[in-house]
């Protein structure tokens, strides 16, 4: 029975690292241009003009597709939107896609992960925890994002993604609209690793928020106007940053991360007693702080502010930096 | 530690040697994978080519190794006196680059570079045991041979940088069809077609 149960230890092991490998070879195969476009990578018509600005939500790593979301990231959106006249929210980017695909949808393994998320979503299932493989699967793209050697491609790709789901939402290219990046959790990679490329390109002003967010130093900081860490005091998750990531260590004071916060473009905000994710997290509505806000409302406020804050004769500066 | 006499008959066999390059020529092929292979697929080459790099990198990490082992023969010989037959100090030296058969485990994101020196050291400490084991010398001997034949395949490579690296740039352009290796750097910043078209610029 040992035996049995070592040998099927091993092969998930094996099984995992072979997983885990696929995922930056089939970055660099794409980026090799080995394998063709997938029928998202062709530019969709774009929608009718809006002048912004511009909120791209990347969603944590439980996330499945760029259609997927919880009705508590659809209210802190709605709660953001309530608070900007003329903000433009993007929702249907998948973080853990250079290629835009959502994971229940295409590819040889769809019907794995469809089946996954059906575990997962079914309250009564004792196989509900397997779900949790989603998971895993999207921080291997995380991890794939954060690493050095994948990074710029990855972020390449998702970023040209992003790009795209600008256009379809109205953003008229040399129209130098402020485009604002929020991820949650492992999103926050993303947003960070893809923002340097995206104001590059679009040579508009561009802000990173990271709720309660897990990412590694970027170049992508040179170029962004800002970046706005929000953490809760109860969320253990966010610390793992700071520990995992030697570029974010204090004594690597050459690294982008350090320049940047020594600039002051990297912000901390604490927003409360916050946890990561669930009850007591950012977007819990029915929790409130000492002035009476909720949870959602103060993560709200504060992302609001900040957008709001960056003007047009701020984001001019920036351009010029 | 010295190795049984009877082994020695085994060790010194054609096919003891054969089998202890082909061990070099997988680890080579696989921490090429590992490493070089990044770097070849991010210069966007054909998939033809991508083989022939990583055959082309193989056979020079055999190249490679030979020259360590040769070295490392020498340091032994004239710091310590020790008189062991070249072909069996390769053979069993070359017992060191079994854990880099693992090199490919170099592509893992994030964990994959910790990995590869974790792989080296490995490989190193089996290094020194083989040495002490065909040689008789000790634990530290055999170190100060290591460094020894390390620093002078080290000073011989500076010393033939140059051409070595000229060499290096032809093979690469042979194999892969392109000039030169594209670093992290080179790569793009702005995503064509995407770009605001700004008066006077093109």
């Amino acid at each position: 029975m040992i035996t049995a149960l070592s040998w099927l230890g091993w092969a998930l092991l094996i099984l995992f690292i072979l997983f885990a490998i696929a995922i930056p070879l089939s970055v660099l195969i794409w980026w090799a241009g080995w394998r063709k476009a997938t029928p998202q990578n062709r530019l969709q018509p774009p929608g009718p003009p809006a002048a912004g600005p511009f909120l791209v939500y990347l969603s944590g790593v439980d996330d499945i597709s760029g259609e997927f979301s919880t009705p508590f990231e659809d209210a802190l959106l709605d709660a953001i939107a309530e608070r900007i006249p003329g903000l433009v929210i993007v929702t249907d980017v998948f973080a853990y896609s250079f290629a835009n695909v959502g994971i229940t949808s295409e590819g040889n393994l769809a019907w794995f992960w469809a089946w996954l998320n059906s575990l997962r979503l079914n309250k009564k299932s004792p196989l509900r925890r397997v779900g949790r493989l989603i998971n895993l699967r999207n921080m291997l793209h995380v991890a794939v994002s954060a690493d050095r050697r994948y990074g710029p491609m990855y972020n390449y790709g998702v970023a040209e993604m992003i790009i795209q789901a600008l256009l379809r939402h109205g953003y008229v290219l040399g129209s130098g609209s402020q485009v604002a990046l929020l991820g949650y959790s492992g999103g926050a990679q993303i947003a960070l690793g893809t923002s340097g490329y995206i104001q590059a390109t679009l040579r508009a002003p561009v802000q990173v928020f990271s709720l309660g967010g897990i990412m590694n130093s970027s170049d992508s900081l040179s170029r962004i106007s800002a970046l706005t860490h929000l953490y809760g005091t109860r969320d253990r998750w966010h610390h793992l940053s700071d520990l995992i990531f030697p570029a974010r260590w204090p004594i690597f004071r050459g690294t982008q991360w350090n320049q940047a916060l020594a600039m002051g473009k990297i912000e901390k905000v604490c927003l409360g007693p916050m946890v990561h994710t669930g009850r007591g997290s950012y977007l819990d509505a029915t929790r409130y702080v000492e002035d009476g806000r909720s949870y959602l409302d103060v993560t709200a406020d504060t992302i609001a502010e900040r957008i709001m804050r960056l003007t047009p004769s701020t984001a001019a500066t920036s351009l010029g930096a | 530690m010295t190795l049984p006499i009877e082994w020695l008959n085994v060790l010194l066999s054609p096919q003891a040697i054969a089998a202890a390059t082909l061990l070099i020529f997988l680890a080579g092929l696989s921490e090429g994978v590992g490493t070089q292979g990044v770097t070849l697929l991010m210069s966007r080459i054909t998939p033809l080519r991508f083989a022939m790099g990583l055959l082309a990198s193989a056979l020079l990490y055999v190249l490679s190794a030979v020259i360590w082992m040769w070295t490392l023969w020498l340091a032994m010989r004239a710091l310590f006196g020790v008189e062991v037959p070249l072909r069996l100090f390769f053979v069993t030296v070359s017992t060191a680059y079994g854990p880099l058969l693992l090199g490919a485990l170099a592509l893992l994101p994030l964990v994959g570079p910790a990995i590869r020196w974790g792989l080296r050291l490995w490989s190193f400490s089996i290094a020194l045991a083989s040495i002490v084991a065909v040689t008789g010398l000790t634990h530290w001997q055999a170190a100060v041979g290591a460094l020894a034949g390390t620093l002078l395949m080290e000073g011989a490579r500076w010393l033939l940088s140059e051409p070595a690296e000229a060499v290096a740039r032809r093979i690469w352009a042979l194999t892969t069809g392109k000039p030169h290796l594209v670093r992290r750097e080179e790569l793009p910043q702005v995503i064509p077609g995407y770009e605001p078209v700004v008066k006077g610029e093109r």
